[in-house]
């Protein structure tokens, strides 16, 4: 019995974490590119799991049809932020940079709150619901398997598209060396807005699939904004294939370290595994500086 | 081919360099020389667009490049191997050969130039999978060379290809720009503060004194006169 609770407990651990690992992928994607920490990437999911409610409550569009709709929203979002806010200060200092996300994080939030109030919303009778799957004693839900699936396809795309294209590794020489990156004629500008656009489409994707499992509220991106940043730390900054790795073992850590220790200290049990990789190893487990 | 009329560029509101002219012509090797801090690499960066002067303009055969963004500068057939040589440490020669060629469009165009590159650098073909970073510092100034002569440029500009290289690969390295510059038509910029060297390879030259051009001449006379040998080469 206890073994089949811990099964189940692994299972779950295993599922969340691909889409820990899916919003890390895209909080990575830009901060090694542009290289600006996001601290409003949590809000970005928000408003991706926002997105896919409003699809559903105002035009009775399943999450699932919504995708392309959060993700183009999303993208489009990041682009904004981009060019209206953090080109401005690529240049400048640090905590300027820190500020301007943190600011827009905290904007984003009220915002949703004054707009769609601080309760929490959530889709009802959507196509993978309530459906689940029997394996001997342990029950896998469809929501969670979908939005594993359409997280690993996610990476697939990005890691194909930055390792295997001229586009991708255009974008790599950016992060490396932006004025190196220049003279040899790559537009350096639309290399950032690329990354802003697919780094926040992945927040899109991770957003509407969350929503069919997950209910939805103006503070939900504190939860996985805070994952986030812990997950490219343990994975290594910049390092795309490191957060997604560190995604997954997060999704783990957190929920069999909460049946293991007690529920309440999930997030106490992820913290302090940080903690210790970070005195151990600074860079992470894949980083690359 | 290239006429940069007095430009003016500050770093942060601190100037750097005071109205500086200089004119390079079709198939000429032109020297800027100085001491450390003089403004050379300030005059590549600005016209490479990734700084911009206050005033002044900089002209391609007659085309304004002031306004432009450093990969449209490229376009024009301006390629700058920059100080420090800044190659991507963390890709192989080859990716960081054919980075350099995103802006030729057809397959058989890129292979043709990587052919032409690998003549002047045979050593690079023989380790192309290697990481840049991995090379010593006179194969990654190759590299670095290499890495421009794929973008196919008319103005090949350098920023120190002597910094931190042993003597004698130094004279190797000057031998290989004298010889793109021959065989290859590519006219050649270059900026260098080993004075005696680059005043020889040089059809003509300027002297660059804390932001200003204190001299120019040709070559063989500015290594011939007395200010030059006493400021400079120490004799």
């Amino acid at each position: 019995m206890t073994f089949e609770i811990l099964a189940q407990a692994v299972i779950n651990g295993l599922l969340m974490g691909f889409v820990f690992a899916l919003v890390a992928v895209g909080l990575s994607l830009i901060l090694g590119v542009a290289q600006i920490i996001n601290f409003a990437h949590g809000e970005f999911l928000m408003l991706g799991m926002y997105t896919a409610f409003w699809m559903w409550a105002l035009f009775g569009l399943d999450p699932l049809v919504s995708l392309p709709i959060s993700i183009g929203v999303l993208a489009l979002l990041g682009v904004c932020v981009y060019k209206l806010i953090t080109k401005r200060i690529l240049d400048a200092p640090r905590l300027t940079q820190i500020f301007a996300t943190f600011g827009l994080s905290i904007f984003l939030r009220s915002l949703a709150q004054f707009l769609w109030t601080p309760n929490s919303r959530m889709i009802q009778n959507s196509w993978v619901g309530d459906l689940r799957v029997a394996l001997g004693g342990v029950y896998i839900g469809a929501p969670q398997l979908v939005a594993a699936a359409g997280a690993i396809l996610a990476f697939g795309v990005i890691h194909w598209l930055v390792e295997k294209t001229e586009v991708g590794r255009a974008m790599m020489a950016t992060a490396e060396d932006r004025d190196a990156a220049a003279l040899m004629g790559i537009n350096t500008e639309q290399m950032y807005t690329l990354a802003w656009a697919v780094g926040s489409a992945c927040v899109g994707l991770a957003g509407g699939l969350l929503t069919t499992f997950y209910s939805v509220e103006p503070n939900i991106g504190l939860v996985f904004g805070t994952t986030a940043s812990v997950v490219i730390a343990l994975g290594g900054f910049g390092s795309i294939k490191g957060a997604f790795a560190a995604g997954i073992i997060v999704g783990l850590i957190q929920v069999v370290g909460g049946f293991l220790i007690g529920p309440a200290f999930k997030f106490a049990v992820v913290l302090t595994v940080y903690l210790v990789v970070v005195a151990v190893r600074p860079q992470g487990l894949l980083g690359k500086y | 081919m290239l006429e940069v009329n007095n430009i003016h560029v500050s770093y942060d509101g601190v100037p750097a360099l005071y109205g500086v002219s200089f004119r390079v012509e079709e198939g000429e090797i032109v020297s800027i020389v100085g001491s450390n801090g003089a403004g050379k690499s300030t005059v590549l960066r600005t016209v490479s667009s990734l700084l911009r002067p206050t005033q002044g303009s900089i002209r391609m055969n007659g085309e304004e490049l002031t306004a432009l963004r450093p990969h449209e500068v490229v376009l024009r057939g301006i390629a700058h191997v920059p100080e420090g040589r800044r190659l991507f440490n963390r890709q192989s020669i080859k990716d960081n050969l054919t980075l350099g060629a995103f802006t030729r469009k057809s397959q058989a165009d890129r292979e043709e130039v990587l052919e032409k590159v690998y003549e002047v650098f045979p050593i690079l073909k023989k380790r192309l999978g290697q990481l840049a970073g991995t090379l010593s510092g006179g194969e990654q100034q190759m590299l670095a060379i290499a890495r421009a002569l794929m973008l196919k440029p008319k103005l090949l500009m350098l920023d120190e290809p002597s910094l931190g290289i042993a003597p004698k690969l130094v004279d190797e390295i000057f031998e290989t720009l004298k010889e793109i510059n021959e065989k290859q038509g590519i006219t050649i910029l270059l900026v260098e503060q080993h004075v005696h060297e680059a005043l020889e390879l040089a059809d003509r030259a300027y002297v660059l004194q804390t932001g200003r051009v204190v001299t120019e001449g040709t070559g063989k006379e500015l290594l011939q006169s007395d200010a030059i040998q006493k400021a400079y080469l120490g004799i």
